[in-house]
């Protein structure tokens, strides 16, 4: 059958808008990574679950593969589809079908974005905590496919603290309703939890329903500059002993000139300290503040840190917030090679110390930026390819770069992808992470939910 | 040398806005209260003026409880010591009392030079505070300052600097003087840890209604209430968003088939020649 054969037949057999445009191939075909070219067969447009099980019985019996596409903002390929699959995009399935307050719990269908989520349970007085600055266009279904982090990690963990029950279509077709919203469900296999960092591998996931919580109460913020990264994990342990922390985040140097240039605003601390922290304290009283304050008088006063600002207002704790928030912004104008990688946390100085070294040794001219949560002990690491060098010799360079890099993760026993998924672009490295053993049995488990092996080919292994 | 400066409190300004019941007054119930901007940027100059120039720096406000929490703000970005009028009812009045009132008790701090307010607060924006203050006070007022460039306190000279269109011009006046701040005039400071800390040991002195002698104030006894105020607040509209784009397409879905496309552009045209009228 020819390519131009399955689009009619998939026409003429599923109810869906279905478009073959080119821009749209373009668009639905790939996500914030710029690496592959994507060149899928055709975009479809289910609107209920009962659709893709249909799109689901089509691709088994058509042998086409499919790859699912949420809000397209992953960084890791893992929605990118090149080698003519057909993507199913859950953009028209952004419905909230049901909240239940004596539950906190909300049933939504995969595509509707993080934000929307969010919007909802504060009209209801309620909070979803998973938060990131790509929350506008990230849906949940994707969210759920990668088990997102984000900037709360460690006040409320990840998406999947978060997810309290999924219906999916398995890759052989079948509608699995899994876990149904229970809080304890000790009945063997956890196959809810299977699907969530599946990456689309499995099967597809068309509904979940998602746990709320209490709201925050009053947060203010502390911008700390310090001349040791040796020194942060021990100021984590000051302020985490007696205070609860909403995020604990770090930024090097080298981000702080993009930053400030993006905003037009100096950063009120002294600019020339190597690292920053920022940490979010829950304030619901001056009792807080004065806690905060003898834990920073104390570690100014032993030379733990060097200097440091608190909001008082709604507006500085925004404003102070933005120099970290900003970043991945700030550098957009740059063409960036990105690595997301963890460690355990007590780790982290030692191998952000390590990381440097690789990267001052590697890339002596390029300007290298770390970030992240290292308070859950992930860290971003940004090159920044210089305007007038070569696109495809500073990917390449950056490649082989890579191999260094992650013999230190798997020195460390990190993550070679803490947040971000696998996808295209960290397979070739998945054994620096994971052992042949658990590989193969990642492939097995695969096979039992999609035996013709049409989900989203080729990622993740 | 002594520094007055008269800041105010207001809503943040990403607060969700929404008009009471009465329809002449916001609901308060959600808002979180940040300094008011324009105050922030006459603290800092004060602040640098004192580190200048030397001298102490004194914050004046005049509000509800709340405001206290903007005080210590003040006091924690480096100002001496503060003066709080106390009155649930300064919500509701209006500028001419709020003007009389914190003259008066700036008239009873001994020694004042200078005297730095916002250009307006961002609430009602009636933009006449620090010029009654002024009136009242019996002092030059210099609005819309940039940058104060030397002020000479044995001379009792402040010279300013204020941009107007095309280019800037500078100023001098007297001390006392009277000064009001536009946006951006400086960066505001953040304060630190320690400096909050200190700030609650700083002397902050509370009046309350009943310290006021409204008769010697020329004004009425309800005054810092809505009876009381000569202008009052009595309608708050918030402004209908008018959509005016109007998207045609087949149907809610984001490609639009041939026939679809055709019927779409026949209403088009309809609407450019009927509503629009361009065509």
């Amino acid at each position: 059958m020819t390519t131009s054969d399955v689009i009619s037949k998939l026409k003429s057999e599923i109810n869906c808008n279905i478009s073959t445009e080119k821009s749209d191939l373009e668009t639905y075909g790939t996500d914030w990574t710029r690496e592959f070219n994507p060149d899928p067969l055709a975009v479809i447009f289910p609107k209920t679950i009962e659709d893709v099980k249909n799109i689901v019985s089509f691709a088994n019996k058509n042998k086409v593969s499919l790859t699912p596409s949420g809000g397209r903002t992953g960084l890791s390929a893992g929605a990118v589809a090149k080698n003519g699959e057909l993507v199913v995009s859950f953009e028209k399935m952004n419905k909230v079908l049901s909240f239940n307050k004596a539950d906190r719990t909300l049933e939504v269908q995969a595509g509707i974005t993080t934000k929307e989520i969010q919007d909802y349970a504060k009209e209801k007085g309620l909070f979803y905590p998973v938060d990131f600055s790509s929350a506008g266009s990230s849906q949940i279904g994707g969210n759920i496919a990668t088990n997102a982090g984000g900037i709360r990690v460690i006040r409320y963990g990840l998406t999947r603290q978060w997810i309290k029950g999924l219906k999916v279509v398995t890759g052989k077709g079948d509608i699995l309703e899994l876990n149904k919203g229970l809080t304890k469900n000790a009945t063997g296999y956890d196959l809810m939890n299977l699907f969530i960092g599946s990456e689309g591998t499995l099967g597809l996931i068309a509904e979940a329903t998602i746990q709320l919580t209490t709201q925050p109460k009053d947060s203010s913020v502390i911008l700390i500059g310090l001349k040791n990264i040796e020194n942060s994990i021990k100021v984590l342990e000051l302020f985490r002993e007696k205070l609860t922390l909403n995020a604990f985040e770090f930024f090097s140097h080298s981000a702080v000139k993009h930053v400030v240039k993006k905003l037009e605003r100096n950063i009120p601390v002294c600019d020339t300290l190597p690292y920053y922290l920022l940490v979010d304290i829950e304030t619901p009283s001056d009792n807080e503040i004065e806690i905060a304050s003898e834990i920073y008088t104390n570690a100014f006063e032993t030379g733990l840190i060097e200097d440091g600002v608190i909001s008082q207002n709604p507006s500085q704790y925004r404003e102070l917030w933005s120099f970290r928030e900003n970043i991945t912004e700030a550098i957009s104008v740059f063409l960036t090679y990105k690595n997301d990688i963890s460690v355990r946390t007590s780790q982290i100085p030692d191998f952000i110390n390590d990381i440097s070294a690789i990267l001052n040794n590697e890339y002596p001219d390029f300007d290298t930026i770390l970030f992240g949560h290292i308070g859950d002990g992930n860290i971003h690491v940004s090159i920044l390819k210089p305007h007038d060098f070569d696109k495809e010799k500073f990917l390449n360079l950056c490649r082989g770069v890579n191999t260094k890099i992650f013999e230190t993760v798997a020195k460390y026993d990190g993550s070679i992808s803490a947040e971000h998924g696998v996808g295209l672009i960290k397979k070739p490295y998945l054994t620096y992470t994971r052992s042949e053993a658990e590989i193969e049995l990642m492939k097995g488990i695969k096979k039992v939910f999609d035996p013709n092996g049409i989900m989203n080919p080729g990622k993740i292994f | 040398m002594k520094i007055v400066v008269f800041i105010t409190q207001t809503q943040d300004t990403e607060a969700k806005i929404k008009v009471s019941a009465s329809g002449d007054t916001i609901d308060t119930e959600d808002i979180k209260w940040i300094m008011n901007p324009y105050d922030e940027f006459a603290v800092e100059e004060a602040i640098q003026t004192k580190e200048k120039f030397g001298g102490e720096v004194i914050i004046v406000s005049a509000g509800p409880t709340r405001v206290a929490e903007s005080i210590r703000q003040a006091l924690a970005m480096g100002a001496d010591s503060a003066v709080h009028i106390e009155d649930e009812g300064f919500a509701n009045t209006d500028s001419y009392t709020i003007s009389k009132i914190v003259a008066s008790e700036i008239k009873k701090i001994e020694g004042v030079d200078l005297i730095f307010t916002g250009m307006k607060i961002i609430d009602e924006e009636s933009v006449q505070v620090g010029v009654q203050l002024a009136e009242e006070l019996g002092v030059p007022h210099l609005s819309l300052v940039s940058k104060v460039m030397d002020v000479n306190p044995d001379q009792k000279i402040v010279k300013c600097q204020k941009e107007i269109d095309g280019g800037s011009v500078v100023v001098e006046a007297p001390m006392p003087a009277l000064i009001t701040c536009p946006d951006a005039m400086n960066e505001p400071r953040y304060a630190s840890l320690p400096n909050i800390m200190k700030a609650k040991k700083k002397p902050m002195t509370t009046i309350t209604a009943g310290d006021i002698d409204f008769d010697s104030l020329g004004i009425s006894s309800d005054a810092l209430s809505k009876n009381g105020a000569k202008v009052k607040t009595v309608n708050l509209v918030v402004p209908e968003v008018e959509r005016k784009l109007k998207i045609i397409k087949g149907d809610d879905d984001p490609m639009v088939k041939g026939d679809e496309i055709a019927a779409s552009a026949k209403e088009l045209v309809k609407l450019l020649k009927e509503d629009a009228k361009v065509l």
